[in-house]
């Protein structure tokens, strides 16, 4: 890894995070729209949907409590953790799967040769393979973001925390020479979250609204026992 | 055995490789078609992608990676057989440890194809070998997989070497019993020995 990347020295300016507060998310899945759309995500059709080929960087899953009629649902919006001991990076061999310094596990799409090993390691299965040609269903095809590459069949993808957004800001602040202020900055999922159970921000900043809600009693990791030092904090429902 | 008998047997075992035989050449074809079928099948996976495999998720990894480890394990039999018979010192090992290197080394042929054909981008698959790029960055020598090619190489080249040497005196009698472009390859091959 370069460490030549990272300007200010030792720390880095940002550390990337996402707080899920399970106790607001409606299940209404405007986030995997707004992913969608955002992102460039192809469609995959109802056929290859229904082989589990579609493509969701972001996907709410449902849990039933109870018998009917005495009937709970929850939901819990899962997508990468952006781990910072992620199993996903040592198994590529051409450093497609990337830590930067900013605490992102970033996807270099043209480095990827497709040897899937990445999406096997990934104990959220949350990384998704190009197995057909990407389609977009038209009109879709006529509101793809210039901002972000398309995939080619045979590459892994997954989400990004809209790192063509983060570039962005960081642009912008760098020429204003300011930090970027918390909530300035949102992903595509937590800026269409009608409900704000997707916070965005920068743990780098302990005053951030992320990095208090991170701190919350309610928090854990997914999966936490298996040490992958995740990003992201699920605050926990309160029946 | 007298001299004359040992001539004939030779004459009889070298046959096949100056003569080819219809029933050969019928065989050659089918087996070719098979193969070219084959390759026409690997074009199509590239053009509309792995997904034709049957492939999916979250499972990534199936019958191409099961094949290799197939082959693989068909070559480490070949292996097992040849040294098995040169540890207990079988004196009449020579035929069958022919037979288990030529196994090895062209199983492990076959076992290498599965890799390559399990890609999603196999025209990019160079960038597994141990060669910085233009950008001065290596494979990641923390993945097993750039093993893997670490691994089938040393025990392609080990096993190469395995079937080759013994073969040496045997290329030598056929270099001494052709002429022309023959003679050429296997002088080359015999390097150089001579019957005592």
């Amino acid at each position: 890894m370069r460490q030549d990347d990272n300007q200010t020295g030792a720390t880095p300016a940002y550390k990337w995070g996402m707080a899920v507060d399970l106790d607001r998310c409606t299940g209404c899945e405007a986030c995997v729209v707004a992913c969608r759309a955002e992102n460039n995500v192809p469609t995959a059709g109802a056929e290859a949907a229904a082989r589990s080929r579609a493509i969701h960087w972001i996907r709410v899953e449902r849990y039933w409590d109870g018998e009917f009629p005495d009937v709970r649902v929850r939901y819990r919006p899962v997508f990468c953790q952006q781990c910072d001991s992620a199993p996903c990076e040592p198994v590529c061999p051409t450093y497609a799967s990337y830590h930067t310094e900013e605490g992102l596990n970033a996807q270099v799409y043209n480095r990827c040769i497709g040897t899937r090993y990445c999406a096997n390691a990934c104990p959220y299965n949350v990384r998704f393979f190009n197995f057909d040609n990407p389609v977009w269903e038209k009109p879709l095809d006529l509101q793809l973001n210039p901002d972000v590459s398309i995939r080619e069949v045979g590459v892994m993808e997954k989400c990004t925390f809209c790192i063509q957004r983060i570039n962005e800001a960081k642009i912008d602040a760098g020429a204003m020479g300011t930090r970027i202020e918390d909530g300035a900055l949102q992903p595509a999922c937590a800026q269409s979250c009608t409900a704000n159970a997707l916070v965005f921000g920068d743990l780098n900043d302990p005053e951030s609204a992320v990095s208090r809600l991170s701190r919350s009693p309610r928090g854990e990791k997914l999966l936490s026992d298996l040490g992958t030092a995740p990003s992201v904090t699920y605050l926990g429902r309160e029946d | 055995m007298n001299h004359a008998d040992s001539d004939r047997m030779t004459e009889d075992l070298l046959r096949p490789l100056s003569t080819t035989s219809l029933r050969y050449r019928v065989a050659l074809v089918a087996f070719g078609l098979v193969a070219l079928s084959g390759l026409g099948a690997w074009g199509y996976q590239m053009y509309f992608g792995i997904g034709v495999s049957g492939l999916n998720w979250p499972v990534f990894w199936g019958f191409y990676l099961v094949n290799f480890v197939f082959w693989i394990g068909i070559s480490h039999a070949g292996t097992l057989i040849s040294a098995i018979l040169r540890l207990v010192n079988a004196t009449w090992r020579g035929p069958v440890t022919r037979f288990a290197e030529a196994i090895t080394s062209f199983s492990l042929v076959i076992a290498a194809l599965f890799p390559l054909i399990h890609l999603g981008r196999p025209w990019l698959a160079f960038w597994l070998l141990p060669l910085p790029n233009d950008r001065g960055l290596w494979p990641n020598f923390r993945s097993p997989l750039v093993w893997d090619f670490f691994a089938i190489s040393t025990y392609f080249i080990s096993s190469a070497l395995f079937i080759f040497l013994p073969m040496i005196p045997d290329f030598a009698l056929l270099r001494d019993r052709s002429a022309g472009s023959k003679w050429r390859v296997y002088g080359v091959l015999s390097t150089g020995w001579r019957r005592r």
